[in-house]
C-alpha cells in the first residue's frame, strides 16, 4: 500500500492534519511569494558586498589578461568552472571551496593585505548561502573604489552663482564673485561635487558683500515693477511682491513663513523711514543670501521632485543656470512630464547655454586649468610659453564644440575625429600649414593672447558704467565711463557713439611700475573706427595728463594711425610720434599694435603687417607717475574717438613681428586627414602634457585607464624599485616601459595601462611630434592593448589605429557616459548606480551617442526624475 | 588667576615691523576674552601634519638623528614608533594619499576630498562642546603651508564625522589672520545701514534654522551642511557686533600681514610637476603661519584644528643653505642633486630612493629641516609667556598629535610604507606620558582611540564593531 501520509502524521487527528496541510500550503505560497524577495536580496548581497570584495582583493590576478592559476573570477561562467586546481567554489560548502580556504588562511591575496574579518565573514556566508552569482561580469571599474551614495545638498558653484545672478537680476557680478568667493575645490574629478562644497566664513562674508554689490547695481524699483504694480509698504502689496519676486529669485514658490520673514525686512526699512525701492533692495539682499538661493534645496514629499525642483534640476544640469521663466511657467502648469517634458529637454539642449555647460564639463573632465600653471623645463622645452598652454586649452574646447555641437557626432569620436581647431601659434607648433586651415566661422580674435599682459579689457560686461581690467586681481585699472548714455554695450564690444571719458579714477601705479621696469611696451587693440574724419589725434588708448603731456597714446588722425611714446629721447608729449601712411584706417574691424623694444625701436602693425617704424627711442625714466589711463578720449575729454572697442591689451614687453602675426591670424579649423598622427583629444597638447617633462607613459596610460576606461590598478607590489629611469642613447620611454612590463612583479599591472600610451611615444612632454627622441633614438607608435573586460588583446600599428580602437570601444563610450552622469548629479558614482547608468548608456547609444543624446537620457532617467529610494542616502 | 600672555613680540617677529605696527601689538595683548581667561585650563586638540614622513629606521635613531630638532622639547613629547595604518591601504590609490588620509582618522578615505571619518580633534571638540564653542570662537581652525593639492586629504587634517573637512583651509598669512581676527566690513560704518543689514541677516538665520531644525526636509548630511552654514552666519554676525563695538580709529589702524609671496592655487601645483622654491621663501611664510596659528591658540580664538607643513607627497625643488643651531648642515639643491627636472627633480624622490643601507643624506636633511620647523611651531606655545593657570605651558596642557603620511616612502610595499608611521603627542595636561620614546606596536586606530579615551572622549574612531586593543602604556 502506498503510504501517502507520513507515519507521524497518521497519528495526528483529522482536524489537526487538515490544519497542518492548510498551513503548509499557506507556507508554500508565502515561500513562493518570498522567492523573488530572496532572489533580490541575494542579488543585492552579491553586488553590494561580494563583488566589491572580489574586485578589491582578487581580480588583480584573476581576471582577463592575467589568469593566475588559470582562474578568472571576473566572469560568472569561468569563476564557477574554476581554474587549474579545479572548482574553487562549492555552493553551500565553504570549507570545500578553495576560494574560501585560501582567503581564510590569508594565503590569498599574496603580497597584499589580507581580507578583513568582516570581509571574510561575507565571503564565507555567501558561499554557505549558495554562492549565488547574479552578474555575468564583475567590472572592477564599478566596484574598486567604494563611494558612498549619500546625496548632499548642492551649493551653487562660483560659475553657477555668477550665471544665476546674471539671469535673475541682470547684473554681471563675475569679476567680483571670482575675487570674493573661495574657489570651488575639485573632488573626484569635478569641482561641483556636492560633498566637497563645504561652507566657510569667507563664503558667508562673500555672499553678504556680493548681495550688497548686486543690489547697488540694480534699479530696484524697476525690478520690482516686473512682479507687481503695487508699490507701497502695505502688507498685502509687500506680500505680493515678495511672493512673486521670491518665486523668481528662489526658483519656486515661497512658503508663508518665508514671506513673513522677508516682510520683517520691509518693516525694518519702513521703521527707518526708508523708501520702497530701498525695501526692495534689502529684501533682495536677504533673498540673495538665503540658503534657498545659495543651495539647490529640495524638499522630498514623494518619490519624485516637485515640478519646480525638477525645473531646477533640468536647468542646472543642462545649462548650469537657474530655470528660465518659461520653465517655471511649465512647472506652474505641471507640464514637466511625459511628452511635454521630453520636448522641453529638446528645447533646452538647443539653447546656447547648453553648449556653454558642455564646455564647463570638458574643462573639468580633462582638468584644462592645469594648462594655465604648467611650467615645463625651459631648457628641455624652449618652445613652451603660457600662451601656447592657453592655446592648447582652447583647442580642446573648440574641438569638443566642433564634434559635439557643429557636427553632432557620437562622443566617442572625440577620440579619433580627424579635425581640430587651433590658433596660428599652436598650428605652427603642431606643424600644420595655415593654408590648409579654414578660418573658423564666427571665431573672434581678441587682444591679450600672449604673455606679459599688464592691462586687458574685453568689454564683456554687457552693461554698467565700469570697464573691468581682466588681467589683475585689484581694481587699479578699472575704467569709469563718465557718460554711460554715450556708449552701447554689445556682445562684440563697447560702441562709443558719442564722446565720453572712459578712464581710471586714479593713476594706475602698478602698470606704471611694471612698464618702467622693462622699458618695453606693446599696445594691442581690436577696434572698428566709426569714421575717417576724427583727428587730434583722436585718442584710442592713452596714458596721459592732458593734450600735451603723456606717457603714451595710440590714436587716429583721419586716415592714419599715430602712436606717441614718451622716452628720455622724446619730448613730454611723446613727439616725434610714429604714424602710418594715409589709407590704413578703415571703418571695419582692425588689429592695431604698437611695440617698443629694448633696442629703442618703435613699430606700428596694422592687421598683422608692419606699417611704420621709428628707431632711436629711449627708456621710460622720464615717465610721470600721476597720469591717468583711458580709452576713446584724452583724459581731459577733448580728443574723443568714436567707434567700437572690441578688446585692448597693454603688455610689459614688445611682441615680436611673428607674435603680432599670430595675434592677428584667425583661429582655423584643420582637416587632419593629411596629418595622421593627430586627431582626437589624446593627440592634443592639453592631454599630452599630462605626462610631464618625461612624457611619462605611466601617467598617460593611467589617464586613459582612469578617465576613459574607468578602471584602476593596484599600487606597486613589494620589493620593486620604483625610482624613475631616464631615457638615454639606446633606451626610449617605450624601452623602459617594456622592462617594467616584462618584469614578473610589475608586468601584471603595467601591461594593462602602459600599452595604452605606446601609440603616443612620438609626442614629447609638451605634445610636439617627432620620429626620434632627443638622444636620436627612433620612436614607435605601434602596440597591443588590453581593454578592460576583453579576453584578448588588440594590436595596432599606429597612433591613428589606437585611436580608432578606442573610439570603437563600448568601454570608452561608457566611460564618457559615466563622466557626464557624474557631472550631472554632482557626485561620484556608487556601485548601486551601475544599473541605472547602463540604462542611460543604452538609451543614449540607441539615439546616436551624441552629447545631446546622453544628456537627454540622463535628465529623463530616474537619477534625475526621482529621489533616491532610501531616506538614509539623503 | 594667571593671565594667558604669550610673548607676542616674539610671535610677531614674522609679521614684523613691516606690516604690523604698535596698534597690532596692542590688539594682540588684550587679555583673552574667552576661555583662556578663566582659571581652568581649556581642553584643546590639534593635529600637526608634515609631508613625506620619516622612514621607520631613522626613527630608531631617536634624537640623535633627524629628530634632533625635537630634542629641546623631548620632556613635553611622547614619541610613538611602530604605529601602523595598513588598514588604510586602498587598492589603486597612491600610498601618499592612503597615508595622509590615515593620519589622525585611522580610516581609509572615501573620495578625493573626503576622509573616511572624523579626526581626533573633532571627536574631542564634540565631547567638550556638543552645542558648539562660545560665540566668537572659531569652531575649527585649519591652516598650512603646502603646495601639492590634487586631493584635499593631502593637506587638510581635521575632519567631521562625515569625513568632510571641518573647516576651510587657510593657506595665506593674510587669510589666516583674517580668519582669526576678522575681516573688517567695508560699509558698516553707517548705523542705519548696520541696523538694516542686521534685519537682512535675521532673515538669513531664520531660513537656515528652518533647514536645520527638527522639521527640516533635508537628510542627515545635507542638514549638517546647512548647520555649518548657520554656524558661519552666526559667527559673521558675532564678528560684525564685535567690529561695531570698536572705535572707528582702531578699525582704521588694524593692520594685516604682508601678502603671501608663495604660489597658491593651481600655480602651486603645476600639474603635479613641482615648483622651485628656496628654503628662505618656504620657512619665512611657514613661520608666519605658525606664529599666527600659535597666536590664535594663545588668544583662545581656537581650540581645535590642524596645521600642515608641506603636503603629503609634496613636490618642491628646494634650494638653499640649511643651518641648524648656527651650524651649516647641508645645501639643498634637489634638481641638481637628482639630475632631473619636473617632478623627477623634486625632494619627494629622496623618499622613493630611501635605502636603509645607505646614508640617505638628502632625505635626512629634508626630514631634519621639517622637524626644525615643526619644533618652531611647538616652541611658540612653550615659552614662558605661554604659561597657563596651572603653571604649565599651552603646549603641555593641550593635545598636539604630530604625524605624517608614511613610515617608508618607497612605494613598493604598502605594508611597510604604512607601518611605522611617525607619531608624537604632547601630554595634554598630564593625561599622557612624555619624555619617552615608546614602541607602540599597534594599529593607528587603537593608538588614536587610546588618546581619545585618555581625553575623556566616549566615542571611538573606526568601525563600531571592532575588538579594540588597549595601548594604555602611552597613558600617564
Amino acid at each position: 500500500m502506498l503510504r501517502l501520509v507520513p507515519p507521524m502524521v497518521r497519528s495526528v487527528r483529522g482536524v489537526q492534519f487538515l490544519a497542518m496541510v492548510l498551513l503548509t500550503l499557506v507556507g508554500i505560497r508565502a515561500q513562493a511569494q518570498d522567492a523573488p524577495a530572496k532572489s533580490q536580496q541575494q542579488a543585492h548581497q552579491f553586488e553590494a558586498q561580494v563583488a566589491p570584495i572580489l574586485s578589491k582583493h582578487c581580480l588583480e590576478c584573476h581576471a582577463a589578461g592575467k589568469l593566475e592559476g588559470g582562474l578568472n573570477l571576473s566572469r560568472k561562467q569561468t569563476a564557477l568552472a574554476g581554474g587549474d586546481s579545479g572548482k574553487v567554489i562549492h555552493a553551500g560548502k565553504p570549507d570545500d571551496s578553495l576560494l574560501w580556504t585560501y582567503i581564510e588562511s590569508d594565503e590569498m591575496p599574496p603580497k597584499r593585505p589580507p581580507l578583513s574579518a568582516e570581509e571574510k565573514k561575507i565571503i564565507k556566508a555567501w558561499i554557505a548561502d549558495g554562492a549565488v552569482w547574479t552578474r555575468e561580469v564583475i567590472d572592477p571599474g564599478s566596484h574598486l573604489v567604494q563611494q558612498s551614495s549619500e546625496v548632499w545638498v548642492q551649493r551653487l558653484t562660483v560659475a553657477e552663482y555668477i550665471t544665476t545672478v546674471q539671469q535673475v537680476t541682470g547684473v554681471n557680478i563675475a569679476s567680483e564673485a571670482e575675487q570674493l568667493l573661495p574657489a570651488d575645490v575639485r573632488a573626484d574629478g569635478f569641482s561641483n561635487t556636492a560633498y566637497s562644497q563645504t561652507i566657510d566664513l569667507s563664503h558667508v562674508q562673500a555672499y553678504v558683500e556680493l548681495a550688497q554689490r548686486i543690489v547697488a547695481k540694480m534699479d530696484c524699483e524697476e525690478f520690482a515693477g516686473r512682479f507687481t504694480n503695487c508699490r507701497s509698504f502695505d502688507d498685502a502689496c509687500m506680500s505680493e511682491l515678495i511672493e512673486r519676486m521670491g518665486k523668481r529669485v528662489l526658483r519656486g514658490p515661497l512658503a508663508p513663513w518665508d514671506v513673513e520673514s522677508y516682510q520683517q525686512i520691509a518693516k525694518a526699512v519702513q521703521k527707518e523711514k526708508g523708501t520702497y525701492a530701498e525695501a526692495v533692495g534689502y529684501i533682495l539682499e536677504g533673498m540673495l543670501q538665503s540658503p534657498r538661493f545659495v543651495y539647490r534645496i529640495e524638499q522630498p514629499s514623494s518619490d519624485k521632485p516637485s515640478q519646480y525642483e525638477l525645473a531646477s534640476r533640468l536647468s542646472y544640469i543642462l545649462w548650469g543656470a537657474p530655470p528660465s521663466e518659461d520653465l517655471i511657467r511649465l512647472a506652474d502648469a505641471g507640464k514637466l512630464q511625459g511628452a511635454e517634458l521630453a520636448a522641453s529637454v529638446q528645447r533646452m539642449l538647443s539653447d546656447p547655454q547648453a553648449k556653454q555647460r558642455s564646455s564647463q564639463f570638458v574643462h573639468e573632465w580633462l582638468e584644462l586649468e592645469r594648462l594655465d600653471s604648467l611650467r615645463p623645463n625651459a631648457k628641455v622645452y624652449p618652445a613652451w610659453s603660457p600662451a601656447l598652454g592657453s592655446d592648447m586649452r582652447e583647442e580642446t574646447q573648440a574641438f569638443f564644440e566642433e564634434v559635439a555641437w557643429q557636427q553632432k557626432r557620437p562622443l566617442a569620436d572625440l577620440l579619433n575625429a580627424q579635425v581640430t581647431v587651433v590658433s596660428p601659434r599652436l598650428a605652427s607648433f603642431y606643424g600644420l600649414k595655415a593654408t590648409q586651415g579654414k578660418p573658423l566661422a564666427g571665431a573672434r580674435q581678441t587682444a591679450g593672447g600672449s604673455s606679459g599682459v599688464v592691462a586687458f579689457y574685453d568689454f564683456s560686461e554687457a552693461g554698467g558704467d565700469i570697464v573691468h581690467d581682466q588681467s589683475r586681481s585689484d581694481s587699479s585699472l578699472y575704467l569709469k565711463i563718465q557718460s554711460p548714455d554715450n556708449v552701447r554695450w554689445t556682445s562684440d564690444g563697447l560702441v562709443v557713439h558719442k564722446p565720453t571719458r572712459i578712464a581710471t579714477t586714479e593713476p594706475p601705479y602698478a602698470m606704471l611700475t611694471a612698464l618702467r621696469k622693462t622699458n618695453q611696451i606693446t599696445i594691442e587693440a581690436w577696434i572698428t573706427p566709426q569714421n575717417l574724419q576724427q583727428e587730434g589725434p583722436a585718442r584710442i588708448v592713452t596714458f596721459s595728463h592732458d593734450t600735451s603731456n603723456r606717457n603714451f597714446t595710440l590714436g587716429q588722425e583721419k586716415k592714419k594711425y599715430d602712436a606717441r611714446l614718451r622716452t628720455n629721447k622724446t619730448d613730454r608729449n611723446g613727439m616725434p610720434s610714429i604714424s602710418t601712411k594715409d589709407g590704413q584706417v578703415k571703418t571695419e574691424r582692425t588689429h592695431v599694435v604698437y611695440t617698443k623694444n629694448d633696442d629703442g625701436v618703435g613699430r606700428l602693425y596694422i592687421d598683422g603687417k608692419l606699417a611704420a617704424e621709428r628707431k632711436g627711442l629711449g627708456d621710460f625714466s622720464n615717465w610721470e607717475s600721476e597720469m591717468v589711463f583711458g580709452l576713446a578720449n584724452e583724459v581731459t575729454g577733448d580728443r574723443p574717438w568714436l567707434g567700437t572697442l572690441h578688446s585692448v591689451a597693454i603688455y610689459d614687453r614688445a611682441l615680436s613681428a611673428e607674435e603680432v602675426t599670430v595675434q592677428f591670424e584667425p583661429i582655423r579649423k584643420y582637416d587632419l586627414t593629411s596629418y595622421p598622427e593627430r586627431g582626437g583629444i589624446l593627440t592634443q597638447g592639453s592631454t599630452l602634457t599630462l605626462g610631464g617633462d618625461n612624457a611619462s607613459m605611466v601617467s598617460r596610460g593611467l589617464f586613459v585607464l582612469h578617465e576613459l576606461l574607468y578602471s584602476h590598478v593596484g599600487a606597486p607590489p613589494p620589493c620593486v624599485d620604483t625610482s624613475p629611469v631616464a631615457t638615454k642613447k639606446g633606451l626610449t620611454q617605450r624601452g623602459i616601459a617594456m622592462e617594467r612590463i616584462n618584469n614578473a612583479s610589475c608586468g601584471g599591472c603595467h601591461s594593462r595601462f602602459e600599452p595604452l600610451a605606446f601609440g603616443l611615444e612620438k609626442f614629447d612632454g609638451i605634445g610636439a611630434f617627432s620620429d626620434k627622441d632627443r638622444f636620436g633614438n627612433p620612436l614607435r607608435d605601434d602596440g597591443e592593448i588590453f581593454l578592460p573586460g576583453d579576453d584578448e588583446p588588440i594590436k595596432y600599428d599606429s597612433s591613428g589605429q589606437l585611436m580608432e580602437i578606442l573610439a570603437g570601444s563600448d568601454r570608452v563610450r561608457m566611460g564618457i557616459t559615466r563622466k557626464l552622469v557624474q557631472f550631472a548629479i554632482s557626485r561620484p558614482l556608487a556601485a548601486s548606480d551601475q544599473a541605472m547608468v547602463e540604462q542611460i548608456h543604452q538609451q543614449a547609444q540607441a539615439n546616436g551617442g551624441t552629447y545631446q543624446a546622453v544628456m537627454q537620457a540622463i535628465v529623463l532617467s530616474d537619477l534625475v526624475q526621482k529621489f533616491p529610494t532610501t531616506e538614509t542616502t539623503r | 588667576m594667571k593671565r594667558t600672555h604669550l610673548n607676542r613680540r616674539t610671535l610677531l617677529q614674522g609679521l614684523g615691523t613691516v606690516a604690523i605696527g604698535l596698534p597690532m601689538l596692542e590688539e594682540m595683548t588684550v587679555t583673552p576674552v574667552l576661555g583662556a581667561a578663566k582659571a581652568e585650563v581649556p581642553v584643546r586638540a590639534f593635529n600637526v601634519f608634515f609631508g613625506l614622513g620619516i622612514p621607520a629606521p631613522l626613527q630608531n635613531e631617536g634624537y640623535d638623528g633627524v629628530l634632533e630638532p625635537l630634542k629641546p622639547l623631548r620632556d613635553k613629547l611622547l614619541i610613538m614608533r611602530s604605529v601602523d595604518h595598513v588598514r588604510c591601504d586602498m587598492p589603486g590609490i597612491n600610498a601618499h594619499y592612503d597615508g595622509a588620509s590615515a593620519a589622525f582618522t585611522a580610516m581609509p578615505a572615501e573620495g578625493t576630498a573626503k576622509a573616511g571619518g572624523p579626526s581626533i580633534d573633532q571627536l574631542v571638540r564634540q565631547q567638550y562642546h556638543p552645542e558648539g564653542l562660545p560665540p566668537g570662537m572659531i569652531s575649527t581652525l585649519i591652516a598650512g603651508t603646502f603646495f601639492r593639492r590634487s586631493r584635499v586629504v593631502r593637506y587638510t587634517h581635521s575632519f567631521k564625522d562625515d569625513g568632510t573637512p571641518a573647516a576651510a583651509m587657510q593657506e595665506k598669512p593674510r587669510d589666516l589672520f583674517s580668519r582669526i581676527f576678522g575681516e573688517v566690513p567695508t560699509d558698516s560704518l553707517d548705523p542705519r545701514r548696520q541696523r538694516l543689514s542686521r534685519s537682512v541677516l535675521d532673515s538669513v538665520v531664520q531660513q537656515a534654522q528652518h533647514y536645520t531644525g527638527a522639521n527640516s526636509p533635508l537628510g542627515k548630511v545635507s542638514r549638517s551642511r546647512l548647520q555649518d552654514h548657520l554656524d558661519r552666519v552666526r559667527e559673521y554676525e558675532q564678528r560684525t557686533i564685535e567690529f561695531e563695538k570698536k572705535a572707528e580709529e582702531r578699525r582704521r589702524e588694524l593692520p594685516v600681514p604682508p601678502a603671501s609671496q608663495l604660489p597658491h592655487g593651481n600655480e602651486a601645483d603645476p600639474s603635479g610637476q613641482g615648483i622651485d622654491i628656496t628654503l628662505e621663501e618656504l620657512t619665512t611664510e611657514w613661520r608666519l603661519m605658525a606664529d599666527l596659528y600659535a597666536l590664535a591658540i594663545a588668544m583662545d580664538r581656537c581650540r581645535f584644528g590642524s596645521l600642515t607643513f608641506l603636503a603629503a607627497g609634496e613636490r618642491i625643488r628646494l634650494t638653499g643653505d640649511y643651518e641648524y643651531n648656527g651650524e651649516k648642515r647641508f645645501v639643498f639643491d634637489d634638481a641638481k642633486q637628482l639630475k632631473a627636472s619636473g617632478d623627477k627633480g623634486c625632494s619627494h624622490e629622496w623618499w622613493h630612493q630611501f635605502n636603509e643601507k645607505k646614508s640617505n643624506e638628502q632625505l635626512r636633511a629634508h626630514a631634519h629641516m621639517k622637524m626644525r620647523e615643526i619644533a618652531y611651531f611647538l616652541q611658540r606655545l612653550d615659552e614662558q609667556d605661554a604659561m597657563e593657570a596651572n603653571g604649565k605651558t599651552i603646549l603641555e596642557n593641550s593635545l598636539f598629535t604630530i604625524s605624517t603620511e608614511s613610515g617608508d616612502g618607497r612605494h613598493n610595499d604598502v605594508k611597510r610604507e604604512l607601518s611605522g608611521v611617525f607619531h608624537a603627542v604632547t601630554g595634554a595636561n598630564g593625561r599622557f606620558k612624555t619624555g619617552e620614546i615608546v614602541d607602540v606596536k599597534a594599529e593607528g586606530l587603537d593608538a588614536y582611540n587610546e588618546l581619545l579615551r585618555g581625553m575623556g572622549v566616549q566615542r571611538n574612531l573606526g568601525p563600531e564593531k571592532r575588538d579594540t586593543k588597549s595601548v594604555d602604556h602611552i597613558r600617564a
